[in-house]
């Protein structure tokens, strides 16, 4: 095999592509940062939490933001100098939002096609809104084919990362497997989840679409550490694992042991509609004859399993450019190709039914404002608790405060019951016990059984919690001479999770393990080195 | 409970794309994933198909209904790719056709004002105070069903653990 002259940096498309990959991720969590901060900043209390924050991570991605939101905004308003525009700021703020699955960008919406299919084939209805989201992704993959799949999908620095630990795998002499699948096998996929869809009417696609996943994480783990923030705690925190993160951490593995690629090329649901989209797109990459030397890199490196030597490209792929990157006589390049005039009038066909279907008129109404009485600030609040259940004719309520309480302070608990038919308040006893959840399901006593204070129709209790974990709530009663009892599951502070541990520990023996064998395989080849010489 | 302008539980179910952009758009910071640890403080558990929606729960924000917000549309029903959430424009009569996120239901072994003290904060917190809700003597709040659409500022207003006055749903099987 030859190998390929490398091109200077600026002239590689691969630099670009990693580039735009890299601001999509990190899009990805600025978006939601950037919807925090609105928020902040319409309930006023920005500099507040700003201030308050000062040293900490959500402090300073805060003020990240504000520094980024205000670049070519001058300070100034109502007359003062030093205040911040903030209704401006505010409409900025508020044309970003979203991830990758559906987002507004610069105020414009775009939606993901496959989330577009997925909600017109649930409910079986096009709407307006849906369409006009949808346009600018179709219009873009009509045109450039699956780009969006080799330049923006979150997935690629993924499947990127997974190829990268297989050289580490090679390197290690652990031979990785290399399965392939028929990449055909996401048309499969495609139609069996839309006929899934249909069925049942409810989108489900978006539990194995990465770019949802990725969205869906980066939106929890930016909600984690503000409401972690809001109440009071800006330390490091580990996330738990959802099943969104689980999912994609199974594709990363798969990819990096057994097949590389795998889930773009030949399962993912998405990868397929934006191929049928982009089927008769202008922009494709062209091989001229002349220049080829038939050394097949092209076809070796290709990520969706194409053939550029032997112009087998087809609607599959994405754009990315790897195979203009590697050719080594430069025979391979981009070219603006306009279809075939009847495949023109198809695909424009194709284009505009989809933009048509069944959309419905939006009712314009006149703006008068409403009512004016609420609050300013809509500064956000410790939570709360409420636990509810329902036992014969009274529907029994816990109430707390705060929602969940820091260890060593006294806490209230108000407990009540009301007949849901004659909503007459429960007169009886109610006896509250608290009891600590330990490992293995064993549980201790720390509070009554208590018959509390009672006030009126309410019950008071005032627990205190000695250690971060999770409590459980007893309440027993006993109503026409039947004791029954009520069980809550009750958390204080965060108290993490045994998986922790054994993950954190995992993954250092793993390294541990790599590094050694990395060392002996060093010290193997010197040694090979030295004897051959 | 659903967002403002949300189509009914079951249509809204399969058009919602589960997205997020209405929870990112909302000034309140109101609108939640519905999932199991969100649900918890609430003794709500989401089903299969409500994993990931958005919900209120109006005791921890509530809906202010984007009053003093920018815009001439509920943020959220402007922020929604699919028309799961409808456009509501920001007019009195549009929001009150629209919008019935729930309905508000007082409890009156546990309000103070029923109980001989006077407090009225429900009252005042409402934002059709004077039709959907009324201060009576002592300023008991006196409910209109017909006005009220269910947006919580009430029950996130209500002093009283628990609290005196709540919102029930309207869709059955929806979350809140």
């Amino acid at each position: 095999m030859k190998t390929a002259t490398r091109l200077p940096w600026w002239k590689r498309i691969a630099v670009y592509r990693r580039a735009v990959q890299l601001l999509v991720f990190a899009g990805l969590l600025a978006l939601p940062i950037t919807a925090r901060y609105a928020h902040y900043l319409s309930a006023r209390s920005l500099d507040k939490t700003i201030d308050s924050w000062r040293g900490t991570l959500p402090g300073a991605l805060m003020g990240l933001s504000d520094k980024a939101l205000r670049l070519g905004i001058p300070d100034g308003e109502g007359g003062v100098a030093t205040r911040r525009p903030r209704k401006k700021l505010l409409a900025r703020a508020r044309a970003f939002y979203g991830s990758a699955w559906s987002a507004r960008l610069f105020g414009v919406s775009m939606t993901d096609l496959l989330a577009g299919v997925e909600s017109a084939a649930a409910s079986r209805t096009m709407r307006l809104v849906l369409v006009t989201g949808l346009a600018i992704p179709l219009i873009a993959t009509a045109l450039l084919g699956r780009v969006f799949c080799g330049w923006i999908c979150p997935m690629g620095i993924l499947s990127a990362l997974a190829r990268k630990t297989r050289e580490l795998l090679v390197f290690l002499e652990l031979k990785p497997f290399d399965l392939k699948v028929d990449p055909r096998a996401k048309y499969f996929v495609l139609a069996a989840g839309a006929l899934v869809v249909l069925a049942t009417g409810l989108p489900l696609l978006h539990h194995i679409y990465p770019p949802a996943l990725f969205g869906r994480e980066a939106h929890a783990w930016v909600a984690a550490v503000f409401d972690r923030a809001e109440s009071g705690r800006t330390g490091f925190f580990w996330v738990g694992l959802s099943s969104a993160s689980l999912f994609l951490l199974a594709l990363f593995l798969l990819e990096t042991a057994a097949a590389p690629g795998l889930w773009c090329r030949s399962l993912c649901p998405g990868g397929a509609l934006y191929s049928l989209v982009g089927r008769f797109r202008l922009l494709r990459v062209k091989r001229k004859a002349a220049g080829c030397v038939d050394c097949s890199i092209c076809d070796e490196l290709c990520p969706m399993g194409l053939f550029p030597m032997t112009d087998r490209i087809g609607m599959e792929c994405d754009n990315c450019g790897i195979c203009v990157d590697a050719c080594p006589t430069h025979a391979l390049s981009y070219i603006l190709k306009p279809p075939e005039k009847r495949r023109a009038g198809k695909l424009a066909s194709a284009v505009l039914s989809l933009l048509f279907l069944g959309a419905s008129t939006v009712e314009a109404h006149h703006i008068m404002g409403i009512p004016h009485y609420s609050y300013d600030e809509s500064y956000p609040q410790a939570p709360v608790l409420k636990l509810v259940e329902t036992v014969g004719p009274w529907e029994f309520q816990l109430t707390g405060y705060p929602g969940n309480p820091t260890p060593g302070v006294r806490t209230e608990l108000h407990a009540y019951a009301v007949a849901t038919a004659t909503k007459k308040a429960f007169e009886g006893d109610i006896e509250l016990e608290v009891f600590e959840v330990l490992a293995f399901g064993a549980k201790k006593s720390i509070y009554g059984p208590d018959s509390g204070r009672r006030d009126k129709s309410l019950h008071k209790y005032f627990p205190t919690y000695a250690t971060e974990g999770n409590y459980e709530l007893v309440l027993s009663f006993m109503d026409e001479g039947i004791v029954s009892t009520l069980r809550f599951p009750m958390v204080v502070g965060e108290p993490g999770s045994p998986w922790t541990a054994v993950g954190l520990f995992a993954a250092c023996l793993a390294s541990f393990l790599v590094l050694i064998r990395a060392v002996r395989i060093k010290r193997r080849r010197a040694l090979g080195a030295e004897a051959a010489a | 409970m659903r967002p403002p302008g949300a189509l009914p539980e079951e249509e809204f179910l399969s058009v919602c794309i589960r997205c997020r952009r209405c929870g990112d758009a909302c000034p309140n910071q109101c609108i939640a994933p519905y999932t199991p640890e969100a649900g918890r403080r609430f003794s709500m558990k989401p089903g299969s198909a409500e994993e990931g929606t958005p919900v209120i729960f109006p005791r921890q924000q509530a809906c202010n209904l984007c009053q003093k917000t920018p815009g001439d549309a509920l943020a959220c029903t402007d922020a929604c790719p699919t028309g799961a959430l409808r456009l509501v424009k920001k007019t009195a009569a549009e929001i009150r056709e629209k919008v019935r996120m729930g309905v508000a239901e007082v409890d009156t072994n546990l309000c103070w004002s029923y109980n001989g003290s006077s407090c009225g904060v429900c009252v005042k917190a409402c934002p059709f105070e004077g039709s959907a809700l009324r201060a009576g003597q002592l300023e008991t709040p006196l409910l209109d069903p017909e006005f009220c659409v269910g947006c919580g500022l009430c029950e996130r207003a209500c002093i009283r653990y628990p609290q005196a006055i709540t919102i029930r749903p309207v869709a059955r099987g929806a979350a809140a």
